[in-house]
């Protein structure tokens, strides 16, 4: 036995073309007329033969803005994903997260691509700056233990020469560096 | 934030399998991304009438995320932030509700 489709299940399958008519009419182009719900039921069963009820097309509605919706966020997230993939520094990763993070704003708020992409170049150039940091310090070590080494073989110069323990610690430096 | 209160509703399997279907229905148009907690209560209390209240939402969350047809998801953005998305085995169960 075939399972019987929902009243509401019954819109939502519709026809691409005839979805943008029902959405046309509850959502016209600037000069055009908004029907009410017992208009477009009229106007349901007159151009297609379907029949519905109000609480039906009420609830099919309320699916559609947020389909649409969703749909925006998602060509928002992949036009954010398209152009932060531009960037030659941006990761695999970040690409990800740039989409996710577009498609929470736009269904948070009403979210800006361009805003996301510019944060997400910052979060990669401030990992840059962590990075060129960490090297900085690195470098300040090496020179801090070479003027070490080299104020020790000024007092061994002027000591006159190296005692075993002075050469042991000599060995240990230069395998720092 | 959701109205506590109706409580019978939960002992209706009608309404529990239409919450459950609508929560799904919801996660599978945000599919591949994750909906924020509150978004996702929102849409759901749209298109529900009565609207989604509590513990209709606490009993349904438990049973999908045990069930493994949602997954809940910790943003990057930010950690407080809870989230949700469908799995495979959602969408195939979405498709006999």
């Amino acid at each position: 036995m075939d399972k019987e489709i929902r009243a509401d299940a019954k819109l939502k399958n519709l026809p691409p073309e005839i979805l943008e008519d029902l959405w046309r009419f509850r959502n016209p182009e600037e000069d055009g007329e908004k029907l009410t719900f017992v208009a477009v039921l009229a106007e349901l069963q007159t151009r297609y033969g379907i029949v519905s009820s109000l609480a039906s097309l009420s609830e099919f509605y309320s699916w559609q803005r947020m389909e649409r919706r969703m749909t925006e966020a998602r060509a928002r997230a992949e036009q954010a994903r398209t152009l932060l993939a531009q960037d030659p520094n941006a990761t695999p990763e970040a690409i990800a997260n740039v989409g996710h993070m577009t498609f929470t704003s736009e269904m948070v708020q009403d979210g800006n691509v361009k805003a996301f992409v510019a944060l997400e170049k910052i979060r990669l150039a401030s990992r840059q700056l962590d990075f060129d940091h960490r090297r900085l310090q690195l470098l300040e070590g090496k020179a801090q233990r070479l003027d070490a080494l080299e104020a020790k073989a000024k007092e061994i110069h002027q000591a006159g020469g190296l005692s075993a323990e002075t050469l042991e610690m000599l060995e240990k430096q230069l395998k720092l560096l | 934030m959701l109205p506590n209160n109706c409580p019978k509703m939960i002992s209706n399997p009608a309404r529990r399998k239409q919450v459950r279907r609508i929560v799904l229905e919801c996660l599978k148009m945000a599919s591949p991304y994750a909906l924020p907690l509150e978004t996702l209560q929102e849409h759901c209390s749209d298109l529900l009438r009565p609207p989604l209240n509590f513990a209709e939402w606490g009993m349904t969350e438990a049973f999908l995320v045990k069930g493994n047809f949602i997954a809940s998801i910790v943003s990057d953005i930010d950690p407080d932030l809870k989230q949700f998305a469908i799995t495979d085995l959602g969408k195939t169960i979405l498709s006999t509700l």
